[in-house]
């Protein structure tokens, strides 16, 4: 019976015939053409057009060619927003980076107590973005918490505006950044150290090694994929980031903290301007095409070197 | 004497591991507080670091205030829930185990959307909703949602997939069972926990969301608690402590989830990540 049925259709009796296959696959490959690929394109000729809510309406915007790239960066505010995108990434990453690893460094070792203090630390990733920046945005409001403090401890003698000076401003929305941004870094680091043989480390300190010894030529080395892929996912998303800067500033004061991000949605549902919005985004993926493949450079380069 | 030492070490890596989480929680630990304190207390100077009398005031009327925005979350987070496990697994039993052409491309496809920012994606999704009316609807933020989920979940359950033992699947086949009774019969239950990871993410990811609920729904009635949160900010300015309370609530089933599935989620950020 089951010979009969095999021959009757040879896609079913074949376990991983590609038609079938295909068929599983088929719902994704619809949903991310829709939802992906076409808005990719879609966004792609948006950027080439001048399109604000009245030409979009009668479907008759027009081909402008570069047009909005070069107003763009000639724009003082889209250069002001691309530093402030280095900046917020630079300053997100070295920090988060580092403290997430001594944190994971510290809960590599046995103490008690150390499986729940590593589930409290993942706990300010898991917070919804909304509630952690409008918290932070209270905290470092005039009457906030940090100033409070401040204050108190005579640090300071007149409350800092935190959020409202423009030449502050980024730094601060970096800062709430790291803070969000730790816990992601620790966990995977975390995982990575776990996988580190104990038995280096003893050999290690037979030989005599000291703790920065032990680092430099063990942990970090066996580590660097890890590492490698810990610093691109924090790249990429970090370049990418709105909604911090978006709920504590908007952008302001005077367009000061923008990212790529905010201002691009700015552009496109404040002033109605698609097509500067879409250029502002597409600036956003070529940087992130050029980080994806550079690190994808350096781990193909460590794959040739063993 | 040994021993001693020992014991010295532990406990001095405990008293600074305690207090650098306790450093890193401190803002955790005010949001709480604040939650229960009346405006006044908040204000007070020099701060309070605990509170001098609790009230249950701004929980009830933030509550009370945006019950409606609570359910619009729920109703987007299952519904993109929904929808995710309608297709992911699907998918990602295809690239596991399926001889498929142009996999690697897929995968890499997959990959890059999750790498591409978000409001690239939202300013043509709005556009084409504008153009079909899909704007303002339930199922018009739960697809956008989508976004997150499908491709980030197939990505994690395909490394999953990659360990249901083959002779299973051919054993099942042997037996006359059909492809789709294959899935359901042999591959799911050996990925229980793979699929358990994705529901996790496929629930939390649009609980979060925050920049397709701004884009996608502007009229009040369907706005999630996010975008209800943050016109909260805008509208009663003042009202910090509701603001809090607000927040904690949204919070909640987050950090519930967390707390009882914390396994999961790292075993599900490790595989999505390692693949990339």
């Amino acid at each position: 019976m089951y010979e009969r049925r095999r021959i009757k259709n040879k896609y079913f009796s074949n376990p991983k015939s590609p038609v079938v296959g295909f068929l599983f696959l088929l719902p994704v490959l619809i949903y991310i053409s829709i939802y992906f690929v076409y808005p990719f394109f879609y966004n792609i000729s948006l950027s080439y057009h001048d399109t604000d809510v009245a030409s979009f309406v009668s479907g008759k915007s027009s081909f402008n060619g570069l047009d909005n790239y070069i107003e763009l960066f000639t724009n003082s505010t889209f250069q002001r927003t691309l530093k402030n995108t280095a900046i917020f990434t630079v300053f997100s990453l070295v920090f988060q980076f580092s403290i997430g690893f001594i944190l994971a460094l510290i809960f590599n070792r046995d103490f008690p107590g150390e499986k729940v203090l590593r589930g409290l630390v993942m706990i300010p990733w898991f917070l919804p973005l909304i509630v952690s920046a409008s918290a932070y945005r209270f905290f470092f409001s005039e009457q906030g918490i940090v100033n409070g403090l401040l204050l108190s401890l005579k640090l300071i003698s007149a409350p800092i505006n935190w959020l409202t000076d423009p030449s502050l401003v980024i730094w601060t929305v970096t800062f709430i950044n790291i803070w969000i941004g730790i816990p992601f870094n620790f966990v995977l680091l975390h995982t990575g150290l776990k996988d580190v043989p104990k038995e280096l480390y003893e050999a290690a300190e037979v030989d005599g090694a000291k703790g920065w010894q032990k680092l430099l030529y063990i942990i970090i080395p066996i580590l660097k994929p890890v590492i490698l892929t810990v610093l691109m996912m924090g790249t990429v998303y970090t370049i990418k980031h709105f909604d911090i800067v978006w709920i504590a500033t908007q952008g302001g004061p005077a367009n000061s903290s923008h990212l790529l991000s905010t201002l691009s949605y700015k552009l496109a549902f404040r002033d109605y301007e698609f097509g500067l919005g879409a250029a502002t985004a597409n600036v956003m993926v070529v940087i992130i095409l050029f980080l994806v493949l550079g690190f994808g450079l350096l781990s193909n380069e460590r794959r040739v070197n063993r | 004497m040994n021993l001693t030492r020992e014991k010295k070490s532990e406990l001095l890596w405990a008293t600074i591991g305690f207090l650098l989480t306790a450093i890193l929680l401190f803002p955790v630990y005010l949001i709480i507080t604040y939650s229960f304190e009346t405006l006044k207390d908040m204000y007070h100077m020099p701060p309070y670091l605990f509170p001098p009398q609790i009230t249950f005031e701004p929980i009830v009327q933030v509550f009370n205030d945006l019950r409606p925005h609570l359910m619009n979350s729920f109703i987007n987070a299952f519904g993109c829930l929904l929808i995710t496990l309608l297709t992911a697994p699907f998918a990602a039993y295809a690239l596991a185990i399926f001889e498929l052409k142009y996999e690697k491309q897929i995968i890499f496809t997959l990959t890059l959307s999750q790498m591409f920012p978000v409001v690239m994606l939202a300013i043509p999704i709005f556009l084409m909703y504008s153009n079909v009316g899909f704007a303002n609807t339930y199922p018009g933020l739960i697809l956008a949602n989508a976004t997150y989920t499908i491709p980030f979940c197939t990505i994690v359950l395909t490394s999953y997939m990659r360990l249901v033992p083959f002779e299973l699947i051919e054993a099942a086949y042997i037996d006359g069972a059909s492809p789709l009774a294959t899935f359901f019969r042999v591959v799911v239950p050996v990925a229980k926990s793979g699929i358990a990871t994705i529901a996790i993410f496929g629930f939390l990811f649009p609980w979060a969301d925050f920049i397709y609920a701004l884009v996608i729904t502007t009229q009040n009635s369907l706005q999630p608690m996010s975008v209800g949160l943050y016109k909260y900010i805008e509208r009663y300015g003042l009202q910090w402590n509701n603001l809090m309370a607000g927040g904690l609530i949204f919070s909640l089933p987050a950090l519930i989830i967390v707390i009882f599935t914390g396994r999961f989620v790292i075993g599900g950020l490790t595989a999505g990540s390692v693949k990339q």
